[in-house]
């Protein structure tokens, strides 16, 4: 575990237009099988982050995937992003994540079918394979694209705040499906959140991201998993996040 | 499905009530009966066009060069939609070339095309496609421009070539709008092909527009009335046999319209 799976070096983002930087010096290791639970407030740049390392965004510095620089998009860091409308609607949940593999040169149809099958069994819905995108829930949609970027065997799965347009109830039911996926599949995460629950609940490691883009701490998750609101140490690591997103919000209003 | 019911029945009710006027009409002798004709009249032309006459020859003549002139203008517009949101430099060639020549009306096309083609199916087949290029080149273009960037960015994360990304994602995501185009560009051509035949009046060029004119010239008005329900049927055929079934396959099914 001596050598980070993505390594982030001054990393610095500006608007397009050159007016603003969003993300001035970021330096990030995450290692493998690490779920990086990344917190901030909204404009604090966390989306942009992602977005640069799933190279949907041009960036100075580097992202090295494995050792590898990257910086265009590429089926090794597949982002599963907040939008339900991320499935393709002309093809069913199962053709969804078969699909990528035969981009990807897995020639074999009947392998594809079987990889695709497999992976939805493991979201738990196998027995949705022939249903169009929207004929299934936004939770399902979801969690096809969670099956999607494990088929391919993405290196790591980016997720940005995948479950924040979901009600409170299957929200729950996701980050709980999502750990028992993490079991099943040893897989590397960095999931963007704006909910202090859904991170430490999730992650093995902590990150909170400054309005300015700089990262204000990034720490191991101490609490034993799973995580509820009464697990020991939970109120205080609680109240030590919120302490600094909610210093940050108001800063920002002082600033504004 | 129940609700469906309803309006079939109030469009033949419609029909049938138009019928019974026409008749009704007839037999107040307002007009001669040789510009007016009776149902029977128009029934018995119709008969005897198909029986001594040739006129299902002739309108699978027509639709054998209407297809493949759909199919020729489909094919080219989607190839060089394809190109223009590939190349921007021709983008901005093609979408002025699309908005020149949808102006031209097919009529004003036939002397060009008789002289450079000559009177039969090679100058048919370019009016069809003249028709049915410019408007389907038009939502094809204007489909892909409104491809939601969330469809293109998931293309480039599995990552999918310039090529696959025409194929997979842009064309499907677009067939709503093509599928219009054809609807329009298809009604366009059939209009366009008929109007031809009936200005070439014979020659090589013998489909239902010729079938129209020959009628014309015996004063056979009855056979007239004939081959334009001929053309109404075989455009409601058309319009909710093949492509009410295409669009209840495809992007009706994937939820991409109501």
């Amino acid at each position: 575990m001596s050598t980070p799976l993505l390594k982030i070096e001054h990393l610095r983002k500006k608007y397009d237009d050159g007016t603003e930087i969003i993300i001035p010096d970021m330096n990030l290791d995450v290692y493998a099988e690490d779920f990086l639970s990344i917190l901030g407030p909204s404009g604090c740049g966390k989306s942009t982050l992602i977005r640069c390392i799933a190279g949907l965004e041009r960036f100075e510095g580097s992202v090295q995937v494995d050792g590898v620089s990257v910086s265009s998009p590429g089926p090794d860091r597949i982002m599963v992003f907040q939008d339900f409308n991320q499935l393709f609607p002309w093809k069913t949940a199962l053709q969804n994540i078969a699909y990528p593999l035969k981009i990807n040169g897995m020639k074999d149809k009947a392998e594809r079918i079987r990889t695709a099958e497999e992976f939805l069994d493991k979201v738990g819905l196998a027995a949705y394979r022939d249903y169009y995108p929207h004929q299934l829930s936004g939770g399902m949609k979801q969690r096809v694209a969670i099956a999607k970027g494990l088929a391919l065997g993405s290196k790591i799965i980016l997720m940005d705040e995948p479950f924040a347009a979901l009600d409170a109830i299957t929200r729950n039911q996701m980050q709980n499906e999502l750990l028992r996926i993490k079991e099943l599949v040893n897989m590397t995460v960095i999931f963007i959140t704006h909910n202090i629950q859904e991170a430490i609940s999730l992650g093995n490691r902590v990150m909170v991201m400054s309005k300015n883009g700089t990262i204000r701490e990034h720490m191991e998750n101490p609490l034993e998993k799973p995580v509820s609101p009464a697990t020991k140490g939970y109120g205080e690591l609680w109240q030590h996040l919120n302490s600094m997103l909610t210093s940050e919000s108001q800063g920002r209003e002082k600033a504004s | 499905m129940k609700h469906n019911k309803t309006p079939l029945l109030a469009q033949i009710i419609f029909i049938i009530a138009v019928v019974v006027l026409w008749q009704i009409l007839y037999s107040m002798e307002i007009w001669p009966k040789i510009l007016f004709p009776s149902i029977g009249d128009i029934g018995k032309a119709l008969v005897d066009g198909f029986v001594k006459r040739n006129l299902g020859g002739m309108v699978l003549h027509s639709l054998k060069l209407l297809l493949e002139g759909l199919v020729i203008g489909l094919l080219a517009a989607v190839i060089l939609s394809s190109l223009a949101v590939t190349f921007r430099p021709f983008y901005a060639i093609y979408n002025m070339v699309v908005s020149m020549m949808d102006l031209i009306p097919g009529v004003a096309l036939i002397p060009i095309a008789i002289l450079w083609l000559g009177i039969g199916d090679a100058s048919i087949i370019f009016m069809v496609i003249h028709s049915v290029i410019w408007p389907m080149s038009r939502s094809t273009i204007d489909g892909f421009n409104a491809i939601p960037n969330l469809y293109i960015e998931v293309g480039k994360n599995i990552g999918m070539s310039r090529a696959q990304m025409i194929s997979g994602v842009f064309l499907p995501a677009t067939l709503p709008r093509i599928f219009s185009g054809i609807k329009v560009g298809w009604a366009r051509a059939w209009r366009g092909l008929i109007s031809a035949e009936m200005i070439f009046g014979g020659g090589a060029a013998l489909g239902i527009g010729y079938f129209i004119t020959d009628r014309r010239t015996n004063m056979d008005i009855s056979g007239v009335f004939a081959a334009i329900i001929v053309i109404i049927v075989i455009g409601i055929i058309i319009e909710y046999g093949i492509f009410r079934i295409i669009e209840n396959k495809t992007f009706k099914r994937w939820g991409m319209a109501r």
